[in-house]
Order: structure tokens, then C-alpha cells, then sequence
């Protein structure tokens, strides 16, 4: 990202007066050392791109037929939880992971012969999750499906160490839930992000983070730098299965304020960058366009084409051209001129 | 139970519930948030110090001494004891300590309690970060609004050297404010600028969300619990536009929400402000978990408990008439 569009996106996003935070780190991450890149994922990646019109639809028998194509791991007797999007609850936006595919997820994973299973999420902005957890139906679903919730961002924490970090922090204090887990299975909404691009598996991570550690929206996190926060998280929890809710997805003003997208798709896989990388191309973005999918091929998974096969539908098959946050404008000279805009609309 | 007028005894049945549910919990002399938590919770024991404090003194001792235990060196307090470094939970930690000296004096000495106040406001008063680096400011100075463009408001950070949102300063003015104000002028700059941060992020119709009333193009809306949290925080302006319409956002919200977090503070913000609140009461006790907690959270169960107090006439966040500030 240019440094001109950098200044003057952080004059527009102060001006604005909005939510007195600072401005997004959006500068480039730095290159990855090689101690960095050590832990990366080997080995090819697959991932799922399904058809699923509605959410009517028969998820679970969806994602179970086409599950062992996707060479993912062993549930058996293991303790999992899943991590559904629950951000907020913006009414009439689909900025959630909808509860349908969180209870195909559960039958799923219990199909799978998991030991126990619990929905996690530590809501970015509102406190209260219980108003969330209604307003979502996500509490509905974990109700009628008999599965514990647990608010991460109130949950008992443990520290642990964070070596060579992109964020500059050395350590996390992270919810035990979590780190107890032996599954991880990571639910995203398919969106777009002002911030970052697009949101999908990773930056979901940070969900996992403690608002009463880190502050709402998870404040020290936003400080430090969104990109690289979300690849440190990433290298610290492993997810082993992604399952991405791309029915009706979010394009323009994501992840809170954007504007439904019908789209039709679950897509599946155990390596959270191909998916990430698979679900941006389906958005009709380029992965040199987005730096912490770039950094994550290097030190997460897999990110080339060449390196993912996909299984189902062809991204050419599926492929839309989101309608982009304005502040991930191709054209960036007009993405500042229109945040420019936007401010001297406050400030006047 | 249907939604009409309870009587006095039927509450009071749910209160005791509720109270002996938190009196038996106690452990160790704290809380964590969740009840099956196995880790101590500033955030939690302080309300909980708050809710005890008409009821049961010998338990709200041990909370307190549990605060006073964990007061980091800074004068601040962590997330939970050993957590890291000071963060916003001092605020209602020191709230709970004013609380407790306020109405039970023996719980602290005199000169405990003062030696811990004054560390705690002068932690308050400098975790507060200056809005943007000289050069920013330049920049606004010169592009956006002329001089008029650095009156900003200053809030309070969810930790130090982050930027300043709705809720940490409301705990903060709370603390500041509340039993009455700390009569100190620094304190009373401090509040100047919270109240121009809060009421300048006012949402469009009334009401408060996290921080944002306008991101990039788009009104954001008010949310029940930011905006029970900022009108309490703003109790001694009740005759400010911004809280008239954050109070009538708040009392048309009433009966949208099921949860007992926001139906509690939404409780005791309308109470504070003269409201009746029967309604939200009724919905409140339909909540109230067989154990006698509420959303199986101890802090919830507090601010519940405190709630469920209003209908006996107490509310903590009535600021007292001779200490209201000019």
C-alpha cells in the first residue's frame, strides 16, 4: 500500500471521529524470518467450494458427503469446539456465521464421533453476548441442539508465549476454552473488510481473543496491527477444519455495515490459508492485494494455486465480483478521495 | 409469571435467591465471571462488592480485601489477579473500594482506604492517552477544522496506550462520580473531557453503542447496555439533550432485550433517572436461573441483584442532591 494513501486514510479514519480508535496499521507486513516460516503447513492443501442455495438446504448431508475428499483430521473422541463469526448483530445484515450452518456444523462434527462439543465466540463490539447470542439465534441453535456456549471474552486465561512475533508482543493471554480444545473448527462468514479486504478463517481468530484482556473491539489487537495480529494468532491456535458460510455473504462496507450477497457456497478445508486464499479469489480479489494472506502463505499454509486442489465447484464457477469497501478500492487514489469525503461529511 | 405488577414479597423471594446464590459461591474471597470460572475476576468481585454491600458486609469484607490485595503498584488493577499490566477493571474496582467506604466504614481503615483511593484516581487520570501524536494533530489543525478541530473529547482506554471508547469511560466517570465526586481539580478536567467524548459520540436518535455513532458512511446504531452504561456515567447532567435522548432511546428499548445483563443496567439507568422500571423488572426475574444466578455469571447475577434492589427504593447510582456537580 502506498504511503501517500496511508497518511491520508489515517487522517480520514481520525477525522472521522468515529470510534476514537487509532488508525489501522495497513503498511506492509514485514518479511517473515526464516524461524517464522518453520512451522508452515506441508504438504498439498484441498479445499471444498459447494453448492448450498439456501440454508434450507440439507447442510450436514452436504458437508458429510463431501468431507473425505478433503483429507481432514480424526474426530474421534476428541474434544471440539467450534468458532462461529458472531461479531455483532447488525439487524438485517448478514454479518454472522448463520445459525443453520453452525447446526449442520454440530451434527457434523458430532457425526464424526466427537467426545464433547462447545460453541466458542468472544463478540468483537458488544459486550453483552447473551443479546447477541439471541439476536443472532445462534443461542437458539446451541439450545436446541443441547451444546454449551462459552463467552471467550470472559473466559478463565493463560498465558502463552508468542517467539518471534509480527506484532511485536511476546506473549497472549488466551482463553482456556481454547487452548483445551483438541479440535478447533473455525465457522466464518464469507465478507468483505474494510480493514483488511476481506474477512474469512483467519481474521475469525480473532474472535478467540479476550475483550477483558484486550478490549473491545478488541483494541490492543487493532494497535499492534490487524494483519499481523491475525498471523500471529494463527501460528499460536491451529484450526483443522474450516467451514466457510458463503451462502449469503457480505460485500461493500464489511464486516458490520455491508450489504447481503447471495452467493451459494460452503467452502471447506483443513488449512485456513487456502481456504482464506480460495474464498478472497472467489471475491474477485488478488492475494498481492491483501498482505496477511500473502504473509500466510509463507508461514501458514497455503496460499498458490498450484499448491490447492479444489474439490467441487471451480472458483471460476463460483466467482463474483464483490463490490469493495471503499477503503480496498482498486483504485486507491479514489478510495482517499472518497474517505476524504466521507470525514469533511462529519467534520462539517 | 406473566409480565404485570409483582408484589414487593415475590421480588424480594428472587432477590434472596439470587443473594444467597451469591453468598454461597464466594470460594476464596472472589469471583470469576463465569460459575464454573476457576480464576478470580476483578471485574466480577467488584460488582459483587457492589451488590453485597446492603446485604451481606461480611461477605462483601473479603471482597474487598481482595481488591485492596490486587491493587497493582501503579494504583490500577488487572483482569484478574497476575494478568498482565493495569487495565479499565480499575475502574470499577476503585468504584467498588468508594462504594464499600461509603456504606459500610469499618470495612477499610481510614488510612487504607485513602492511600489505595489516591493511587487508583491518579492511575484513572493517567492512563488517559492524548488523542493523536503532534503530528496528527497538525493535521487536523490544518486540514479539518481549524483550532476548534483539537477541542476534542478525552475518554478513558480499555488499557493504556489504546484510544478511548464508551465503556471505560463510563466505569471511569462512574468511579470518579460516585458515591460522590472526588474533589480534586485534575478529576474535575478529567470529567470535562469524558463528558464532551461521550456526549460527542452520541448515536443519531439517541443512545450509545461501543464508540462509533458514523464509520465510513454509516450511522451506527445505539446498543442497550453502552447506553444504560453511558447515561449512569452522566447522571449529574440529566438535563442534557444528548442524555434526554440516550434516556428516551433507552426507555422505548425496553422489553427488546432477553438478556440479563442489558435488562439490568437498563434498570438501573432508567431508576437512577426517575423512570419506572416494572416492566423490565417482571422481564428480569423470568430470567433468573433455578440456582438463583443469572446467565450462569456471577457479575450478571451483581448487577442483577442491584437491579432487583431498585423496586426496594435502592439504587447506588443515585447521585445524592447536595453532591450533585456544578
Amino acid at each position: 500500500m502506498k504511503r501517500r494513501f496511508f497518511i491520508q486514510a489515517s487522517i480520514a479514519s481520525l477525522a472521522m471521529a468515529s470510534c476514537s480508535t487509532p488508525p489501522p496499521v495497513i503498511d506492509k507486513l514485514t518479511r517473515p524470518t526464516e524461524k517464522q516460516k518453520a512451522a508452515r503447513r506441508a504438504g498439498p492443501s484441498y479445499v471444498g467450494i459447494f453448492k448450498a442455495e439456501s440454508y434450507e438446504d440439507d447442510l450436514f448431508d452436504l458437508m458429510k458427503k463431501n468431507l473425505s475428499a478433503l483429507k481432514i483430521s480424526d474426530f474421534k473422541g476428541k474434544s471440539v469446539v467450534l468458532k462461529p463469526n458472531m461479531v455483532e448483530c447488525p439487524s438485517d445484515k448478514p454479518a454472522t456465521t448463520n445459525p443453520s450452518v453452525l447446526k449442520a456444523v454440530i451434527r457434523l462434527v458430532d457425526y464424526l464421533g466427537a467426545k464433547s462439543i462447545v460453541v466458542a465466540e468472544g463478540p468483537g463490539h458488544m459486550r453483552d453476548t447473551e443479546y447477541i447470542l439471541q439476536a443472532t439465534g445462534i443461542g437458539a441453535v446451541c439450545k436446541e441442539m443441547n451444546i454449551p456456549f462459552v463467552d471467550i471474552n470472559l473466559d478463565d486465561l493463560t498465558k502463552v508465549s508468542l517467539p518471534e512475533s509480527f506484532c511485536g508482543m511476546d506473549h497472549f493471554y488466551l482463553p482456556n476454552i481454547i487452548l483445551n480444545a483438541d479440535i478447533i473448527v473455525n465457522i466464518p462468514k464469507m465478507k468483505t473488510h474494510h480493514w483488511v479486504g476481506m474477512t474469512g478463517s483467519m481474521k475469525n481468530m480473532f474472535g478467540i481473543v479476550p475483550g477483558r484482556k484486550y478490549g473491545y473491539p478488541k483494541n490492543i489487537l487493532h494497535a499492534r496491527g490487524i494483519p499481523q495480529c491475525i498471523i500471529d494468532l494463527n501460528r499460536m491456535v491451529q484450526t483443522k477444519l474450516t467451514i466457510v458460510d458463503g451462502i449469503i455473504a457480505m460485500e461493500g462496507d464489511g464486516p458490520i455495515n455491508g450489504t447481503p450477497r447471495h452467493m451459494g457456497l460452503i467452502i471447506m478445508g483443513s488449512d485456513p490459508a487456502a481456504v482464506d486464499a480460495t474464498t478472497a479469489r472467489i471475491m474477485d480479489y488478488d492475494i498481492d492485494e491483501l498482505d496477511y494472506i500473502e504473509i500466510a502463505g509463507q508461514v501458514i499454509g497455503n496460499v498458490k494455486p498450484e499448491e490447492i486442489e479444489i474439490v467441487g465447484c471451480t472458483i471460476k464457477e463460483v466467482a463474483a465480483q464483490f463490490e469493495r469497501p471503499i477503503t480496498y478500492l482498486r483504485d486507491k487514489s479514489l478510495s482517499a478521495k472518497l474517505m476524504r469525503e466521507r470525514a469533511q461529511f462529519v467534520a462539517g | 409469571m406473566t409480565v404485570e405488577a409483582l408484589s414487593t414479597s415475590k421480588i424480594k423471594e428472587h432477590l434472596d435467591k439470587s443473594l444467597e446464590f451469591l453468598g454461597s459461591s464466594i470460594g476464596n474471597g472472589s469471583y470469576s465471571y463465569a460459575i464454573d470460572g476457576k480464576t478470580p475476576s476483578t471485574e466480577a468481585s467488584a460488582w459483587a462488592a457492589i451488590a453485597l454491600v446492603h446485604n451481606k458486609p461480611k461477605l462483601e469484607e473479603k471482597l474487598v480485601a481482595f481488591l485492596l490485595a490486587n491493587q497493582n503498584n501503579d494504583g490500577g488493577w488487572s483482569t484478574g489477579p497476575g494478568i498482565g499490566p493495569s487495565d479499565w477493571t480499575s475502574a470499577v474496582a476503585l468504584l467498588a473500594l468508594r462504594i464499600a467506604k461509603h456504606y459500610q466504614p469499618d470495612v477499610i481503615s481510614e488510612k487504607i482506604f485513602k492511600r489505595s483511593l489516591k493511587k487508583a484516581a491518579n492511575y484513572l487520570i493517567t492512563s488517559r492517552n492524548d488523542f493523536m501524536f503532534p503530528v496528527m494533530r497538525l493535521m487536523l489543525l490544518l486540514g479539518a477544522k481549524g483550532p476548534m478541530g483539537l477541542q476534542f473529547g478525552k475518554g478513558w482506554p480499555w488499557n493504556k496506550n489504546c484510544y478511548s471508547w464508551v465503556e471505560p469511560t463510563a466505569y471511569s466517570l462512574m468511579a470518579l462520580k460516585l458515591p460522590y465526586l472526588i474533589d480534586d481539580y485534575l478529576i474535575k478536567v478529567a470529567i470535562e473531557h469524558a463528558h464532551t467524548f461521550l456526549l460527542d459520540r452520541a448515536c443519531k436518535g439517541g443512545g450509545w453503542n461501543h464508540g462509533a455513532f458514523y464509520a465510513l458512511g454509516t450511522y451506527c446504531p445505539p446498543y442497550i447496555l453502552t447506553s444504560a452504561e453511558a447515561l449512569l456515567s452522566l447522571i449529574d447532567i440529566p438535563d442534557n439533550e444528548q442524555v434526554k435522548s440516550g434516556l428516551d432511546y433507552l426507555h422505548q428499548a425496553h422489553g427488546e432485550s432477553f438478556s440479563a445483563w442489558s435488562l439490568s443496567l437498563s434498570i438501573l439507568a432508567l431508576d437512577a433517572f426517575g423512570y419506572d422500571c416494572t416492566h423490565n423488572i417482571n422481564l428480569l426475574l423470568n430470567l433468573q436461573d433455578k440456582n438463583g444466578s443469572f446467565q450462569s455469571n456471577y457479575m450478571v447475577t451483581a448487577l442483577s441483584i442491584l437491579a432487583l434492589q431498585t423496586s426496594r427504593g435502592i439504587n447506588i447510582f443515585k447521585l445524592p442532591k447536595d453532591k450533585v456537580i456544578k
